[in-house]
């Protein structure tokens, strides 16, 4: 059965199961509990999602900010 | 017609004019939830005793001073995410046992000022982070999900157990239940409904709003929820179609829709220009770049807001939002700044689609709800897709945009499942999308149909509820 456009939804292929725990242990997870494997697909995913928003020209744009009071 | 089957406007102007009672209408609510809440799971707390005082309250009232306004004496369902002073939030998850809100959000304060009788709070997706809602069906037919995150206050409006409940949309979680159960929800302008006291998912995306049966509904309960400087949103509901241009997206949107759903809602594009709306194209700029942003931003605020708490042993949480704060913890915070910046370009351009348009109107999600207990929708041509992706991706742009949307129920597919239209209009627009919505359920009945649960009590009820 297809898969529905997701190849540009999650671009970014897995890190090792060990590459993933170093980085967990870095940023001070220690205990996740489903196990690696889901958390090394959602990873993977938001890794593609970074490539594909720093692919982006986007000037000298700013950040949003829901501090500016075009947002209220 | 049973006071349950009323909608808001129905039972507002029955109690005005001494036909019902607070207490009788409250009495027959709750009757309701007792008959069929056993097979959709839409509650997680009924609170009878404290609204019952509420009612007998709100009633002596009004025979002593009449309404103080049209929720006067109504009860409202709450999703668990709004603070109830005294009450635990439950946001769906373990990880709050034990807590303890010491003050009313600030939505439940206006609602209480407004007379409204809270009497239940419904179940949310853990945390808001998840679009299926389990525990709770689809009144339409129980073998599928309600959509998330706010499937119980979906549920709890299209089976008739609330007129109104009050849900949150970050990705879609108002839009997408009301959609996938046939009835009404608006995601307001972001921060026109304040979000004090109700736990966040992502702040710079969350949106507070009501989901009930009709628009008018809607214009009612956001004339209480907002503050002083805030429009009358039944002020222009009565205006008709006619004077309306309406942009119908010529990308993005249809892309990848399921057909029944796409038909749906071009028909309901049809029968609007028929009753005088103008109709043109339009190509809302960036909008492919919005969900790889909008997902970066919601997993790392999420991820900031719940801390280590998700990765400490026993600390409650489900296996998967575990997992999704644990990567959300590890997005650099550079991709969450180029998300941000994407952001301020694709507000810019989006606004000036206003200047061409009053409204844009497409479907408010792409497929039908997904069967119970799967994680993927299944498209008539072959092509699965992941139940999150699939309820939300039509759902972003206004979140992260900030601009209002309103669902409309616009028909049922070939399977039997309610599909809604989308419309998306200018920052503090809602006065004009909630008179386009409240023209198409003048033209058509889709906002009256009610799903044949049945009346029975002491059905037996299959085992839905599930922890979390």
């Amino acid at each position: 059965m297809a898969q529905r456009s997701e190849d540009d939804r999650a671009a970014a292929a897995p890190p090792s199961a060990d590459d993933l725990a170093v980085l967990l242990r870095a940023a001070g997870i220690t205990h996740l509990p489903g196990g690696l494997e889901r958390t090394a697909e959602a990873h993977a995913m938001f890794r593609g999602f970074g490539e594909r928003l720093a692919a982006l020209d986007l000037g000298d744009t700013p950040p949003a900010t829901v501090f500016d009071p075009e947002w209220r | 017609m049973q006071p349950f089957e009323l909608t808001l406007a129905e039972a507002a102007a029955s109690i005005s004019a001494g036909q019902l009672s607070p207490a009788e209408l409250l009495e027959s609510v709750l009757g309701r939830v007792a008959a069929v809440d056993g097979r959709v799971g839409a509650f997680v707390e009924v609170m009878a005793d404290r609204a019952r005082a509420a009612a007998r309250e709100a009633g002596a009232e009004i025979v002593r001073r009449g309404p103080r306004g049209p929720l006067h004496g109504v009860p409202v369902a709450m999703k668990d995410l709004y603070d109830i002073a005294g009450l635990r939030t439950g946001a769906g998850s373990r990880a709050r046992d034990g807590h303890l809100a010491t003050a009313d959000s600030a939505v439940t304060e206006r609602l209480a000022g407004a007379g409204a009788v809270l009497f239940g709070k419904v179940r949310t997706h853990e945390f808001a982070y998840g679009s299926a809602t389990p525990g709770t069906r689809n009144p339409w037919t129980l073998q599928h999900v309600p959509g998330g995150s706010s499937g119980g206050s979906g549920a709890a409006v299209a089976a008739r157990m609330a007129p109104v409940s009050m849900a949150t949309d970050t990705g879609g979680s108002i839009r997408g239940p009301a959609a996938h159960c046939g009835v009404t929800g608006l995601k307001p302008t972001y921060g026109l409904v304040p979000m004090r006291g109700v736990v966040p998912l992502a702040w710079s995306q969350d949106h507070a709003g009501p989901i009930a049966r009709t628009a008018e509904d809607i214009a009612l309960v956001m004339n209480a929820v907002t503050g002083p400087d805030a429009p009358d949103f039944t002020a222009r509901l009565r205006g008709g179609a006619a004077g309306l241009t309406l942009g119908v997206p010529s990308a993005f949107f249809f892309d990848d829709c399921h057909p029944d759903v796409e038909a749906l809602v071009r028909e309901a594009i049809a029968a609007l220009r028929d009753a005088g709306a103008r109709v043109r194209e339009v190509r809302p700029p960036m909008v492919e770049d919005v969900f790889p942003a909008h997902m970066t931003i919601m997993a790392a605020e999420a991820a900031a807001f719940h801390g280590d708490h998700p990765h400490r042993p026993g600390g409650g949480y489900g296996e998967a939002l575990a997992a999704t704060l644990a990567a959300g913890r590890m997005i650099p915070a550079t991709d969450y700044i180029q998300a941000q910046r994407l952001r301020t370009e694709v507000v810019r351009r989006w606004r000036g689609l206003f200047d061409e348009v009053d409204v844009l109107v497409a479907p408010a999600v792409a497929a039908p709800a997904a069967r119970y207990g799967e994680d993927v929708v299944r498209f008539p041509d072959g092509c699965v897709e992941p139940v999150l992706t699939a309820n939300a991706r039509l759902n972003f742009p206004a979140d992260f945009t900030g601009l209002p949307s309103l669902s409309v129920p616009c028909g049922f597919t070939r399977e039997g499942l309610p599909a809604g239209l989308q419309i998306i209009g200018r920052p503090r627009g809602e006065p004009e999308v909630l008179r386009l919505g409240h023209a198409h359920q003048e033209i058509t009945d889709w906002a009256r149909r009610a799903p044949g649960l049945g009346y029975a009590e002491g059905v037996a009820a299959p085992a839905v509820r599930e922890p979390g």
